[in-house]
């Protein structure tokens, strides 16, 4: 086994790899065209949505994976794949607990509660970009505000993706287990969830809830 | 969004060390990222590249890996080392357009290498191991499944570390050491039958 190592290492300088290139210019160029513009975000939705007669489901090729980039949530991803990857099962690491002063401070803005009573406990992620706010002990539903919505959803074909709307922002609704990768801790399976986004705050809603529930609690919080 | 001048002065001398530079973009400094792109562009590349199997997927991979990373800087923790954080993005990325791209480009050696299975002169490389050699390598790699070929293009041919090649394949560090073990075994088989066939 030692040998074959030896010659993987010395294979490695054979082996033709592309030559570097300067990718600044491209990753500029990018930035500059996604400015953090809210109302265009939603308007580009808007277009992306008649253009493409998205309707209620996606229908998406079975025999290959889909990339399925959403409408107005410019830093989600939903991707569909014939199989879910393995991930961890255990509840994620959900942060320091604070008080809704102390997330409005460490956030820049004040987190919104729906109007579903108090809840459970509120915490700021461990990365401190997030509100999360809890209820049920144990953790039965979740609700996640954030100025930095860039995650991914992992869904498999079983997994019911639709477009929805809360109030008048766009959003979409999750059905069936799912994997949620925020590209920060490690992905974790997913419970049903409502994605929406508002004034430049994403919301993830995540529980064992219908749509109509989850729309219902979506709509509740005093945007 | 050039270099500017306020990181400018500060570079000059002596390069601020990459914690500084990502709290520097984390608040807003173009040009801080501008230098973590440029330091990582040349890895974050050839991530891409192994992973998408061709060039362009493999630029635009990187890229948009880029981005999204600059958009999730502040869920990054101060602190934490940036390169496979950054490499789990653009992989993840690559992997998403690999899923629904054309063919892989195999690999390939060097002119160069190929060039010094004759009489000239071999290479500094092809001293270490020979031309014929390091094709029969090649070629049992390229007929393993994408999850050992990848590992073992992780760890040898980038020089990932165990904690990077995780990011990268999206796996626990345990995940990597089992299924680089298995893909040398595997690639051992498939040598043994090259050589008996």
């Amino acid at each position: 086994m030692a040998e074959l190592g030896h010659d993987l290492r010395s294979l490695a300088a054979l082996v033709e790899l592309p030559a570097e290139r300067d990718l600044w210019p491209g990753v500029e160029a990018r930035l500059a065209a996604r400015p953090d513009r809210p109302w265009l975000r939603a308007a580009v939705a808007i277009l992306v949505a008649v253009a493409l007669g998205i309707g209620i489901a996606f229908a998406v090729t079975p025999a290959r994976s889909a990339i399925l980039r959403f409408l107005g949530l410019e830093g989600v991803s939903i991707v569909r794949v014939e199989k879910l990857p393995p991930v961890r099962t255990n509840p994620a690491v959900i942060g320091t607990p604070t008080t809704l002063a102390g997330a409005e401070k460490a956030l820049g803005f004040k987190p919104l509660l729906p109007r579903i009573g108090a809840p459970d406990a509120l915490f700021l992620d461990p990365s401190r970009v997030a509100a999360l706010i809890a209820y049920g002990k144990p953790l039965r539903l979740r609700l996640e505000e954030t100025r930095l919505g860039v995650f991914q959803k992992v869904v498999d074909f079983r997994a019911h993706v639709g477009r929805v709307t809360v109030n008048a922002d766009p959003g979409v609704w999750l059905t069936g287990t799912h994997v949620f990768d925020d590209f920060f801790s490690q992905p974790r399976l997913a419970a049903n969830a409502l994605i929406w986004e508002h004034d430049g705050i994403t919301y993830r809603l995540e529980g064992r809830l219908t749509e109509d529930q989850a729309l219902r609690i979506a709509r509740s919080v005093p945007h | 969004m050039s270099l500017a001048s306020g990181v400018l002065a500060a570079v000059v001398g002596r390069p601020l060390p990459e914690p500084e530079l990502v709290v520097r973009a984390k608040a807003g400094d173009a040009a801080a990222y501008e230098e973590l792109v440029r330091a990582h562009q040349a890895i974050a590349f050839r991530t891409a590249y192994l992973v998408a199997g061709n060039e362009a997927d493999a630029q635009e991979a990187a890229q948009d890996g880029f981005v999204k990373a600059y958009k999730a800087l502040g869920r990054f923790r101060a602190g934490a080392p940036f390169r496979p954080w950054l490499l789990r993005i653009v992989a993840n990325e690559a992997r998403n357009r690999r899923r629904s791209a054309a063919r892989r480009q195999a690999l390939v050696l060097r002119a160069t290498a190929v060039a010094a299975s004759g009489d000239a002169a071999p290479s500094p490389e092809a001293a270490l191991v020979s031309a014929e050699r390091a094709r029969e390598l090649l070629a049992a790699i390229e007929r393993l499944g994408d999850d050992h070929r990848l590992v073992l293009a992780c760890r040898y041919f980038l020089e990932l570390s165990e904690e990077e090649t995780a990011a990268t394949l999206g796996v626990r560090r345990g995940t990597v050491k089992s299924r680089l073990a298995r893909a040398l075994e595997r690639l051992r088989a498939e040598l043994a039958e090259e050589q008996d066939g």
